[in-house]
């Protein structure tokens, strides 16, 4: 058995770092058998067998992941850096910007373009624009009311319900659509059409004498819900001159009990 | 690596080139799994990368990489003790059959296998100690500033080592265990 007190030397004697004092001292150890001969040999020869050890050979696969990882590092960091915009980045992308040739080319650029959209945008150029638009709106209702008067004669209550809703669609309606929409509201036989008819002529309702004529409907109504639509558009309206109108209604004995509540609480509002 | 640090990326790969072999043989030491210490290695160099600022420059370079290697080993350690991996050497890859050779070539080959063998029998702390010193060729200064002992102390232990070394030796030779 080794004592500890020898290990250290024993360590550099199978490192060959013996000095001599060190090397005769060991030598008096084995004599003395302190350190037995066989011992020292055999620590010898596992230390030489030991350091004899070749390198094991790492595969490929060794080097190709290190390049992958490498790839991967690089990439990010440059991807890092790109967003790191510092001061200096910025001048020097200003100069570059800001260079004689560069900004003589941006000027030629911007005034070509400048050019091209006075071109295209210039007060002649916008009203001829607005003439072709205008005199387009305009064929398009001539368009609208010629088919309005056809389909307003038309037997089919589908068809008068359809010129009276394109009547809704017409900007200014003339005298011709207005007459025509009376007619509708108080001769024709469907009730759905005359319905239609109060909505379209509410939209024409700033027109005072649409208005009179409104009034003067109301008695012509044998349907309460034509009677109904048009006494709720008279409180809407707030027409106080429907009020006689609206009494006579209620004086009808052939006028419906909940159409005479409704005018009840019209006339209410109304007075 | 100063140039690594400077944040030269390129200078890496020499660095691999002077290290990343012995550091696969560290690992495949402890490890005896290739890929296992491939990725090993890698995890080493991506850390030379990750704190490099740490690296002052002062002390020797293969100093600073085997304390980040030590460190990366410790992790796996623990990470493979958690997940209930185990370790044992009988488990892991089997070292290489011989190739028929020569008698003499036989006998050496032999007595490298006895060796590596004896290596695996050590505790993982007197073998990574012999594989620092002797086989990565670490100073005992530098592994007595690394485990924060004295240099002597660390003698001792290499000493140790080795004796346990030559007792395993000798016994696998007595056995005439069959590689």
């Amino acid at each position: 058995m080794i004592t500890e007190r020898y290990q250290e030397l024993l360590l550099d004697y199978l490192e060959g770092n013996l000095s001599e004092a060190q090397r005769l001292e060991l030598e008096a150890l084995v004599q003395t058998g302190q350190v037995p001969q066989e011992e020292l040999q055999a620590l010898q020869a596992a230390f030489s067998g030991l350091q004899a050890l070749p390198e094991p050979e790492p595969g490929p696969g060794l080097q190709a992941k290190f390049n992958s990882m490498l790839a991967t590092k690089m990439a990010e960091e440059r991807l890092a850096r790109q967003q790191q915009y510092t001061w200096g980045d910025l001048w020097q992308g200003l100069q570059t910007l800001l260079s004689p040739l560069r900004l003589a080319y941006t000027l030629v650029v911007f005034a070509f373009g400048f050019f091209a959209a006075w071109l295209a945008f210039s007060p002649g150029q916008q009203q001829t624009q607005t003439t072709d638009t205008q005199q387009l709106a305009a064929e398009l209702n001539q368009m609208k009311q010629l088919l309005f008067t056809t389909l307003i004669d038309q037997p089919a209550a589908v068809d008068r319900l359809r010129a009276v809703n394109i009547s809704s669609e017409m900007p200014g309606a003339d005298a011709k659509v207005l007459d025509a929409l009376f007619n509708s509201l108080n001769n024709d036989p469907n009730v759905n059409v005359r319905l239609a008819a109060v909505e379209a002529l509410k939209k024409h309702t700033d027109n005072p004498q649409v208005r009179e004529r409104l009034i003067l409907s109301i008695n012509q109504q044998e349907s309460p819900m034509v009677q109904v639509a048009l006494a709720d558009l008279m409180q809407a309206l707030q027409e106080r001159n429907a009020v006689p109108q609206l009494r006579q209604l209620l004086q009808d004995e052939k006028t419906n009990e909940l159409v005479k509540a409704k005018i009840k609480e019209s006339i209410k509002v109304l007075i | 690596m100063l140039q690594v640090k400077e944040g030269n990326l390129d200078k890496l790969g020499l660095l691999f080139q002077r290290y990343g072999k012995s550091l696969y043989g560290f690992y495949f030491r402890i490890t005896r799994n290739a890929a296992l210490s491939e990725d090993l290695v890698q995890d080493v160099f991506e850390r030379v990368l990750k704190y490099k600022h740490t690296f002052r420059g002062d002390g020797k370079f293969s100093t600073w990489l085997y304390h980040l290697a030590r460190n990366v080993l410790a992790d796996h350690l623990k990470k493979t003790k958690r997940a209930g991996v185990s370790t044992d050497i009988d488990e892991q890859d089997a070292l290489p059959e011989l190739a028929v050779a020569p008698e003499e070539a036989l006998q050496k080959e032999e007595h490298l296998q006895l060796m590596e063998q004896a290596l695996d029998h050590l505790g993982h702390e007197k073998k990574e100690l012999l594989l620092l010193t002797k086989l990565q060729g670490l100073r005992y200064k530098d592994i007595a500033t690394m485990q924060g002992c004295t240099e002597t102390n660390v003698k001792v232990k290499v000493f140790r080592a080795i004796n346990d070394l030559r007792e395993v030796f000798t016994k696998l030779q007595a056995k005439g265990i069959n590689i």
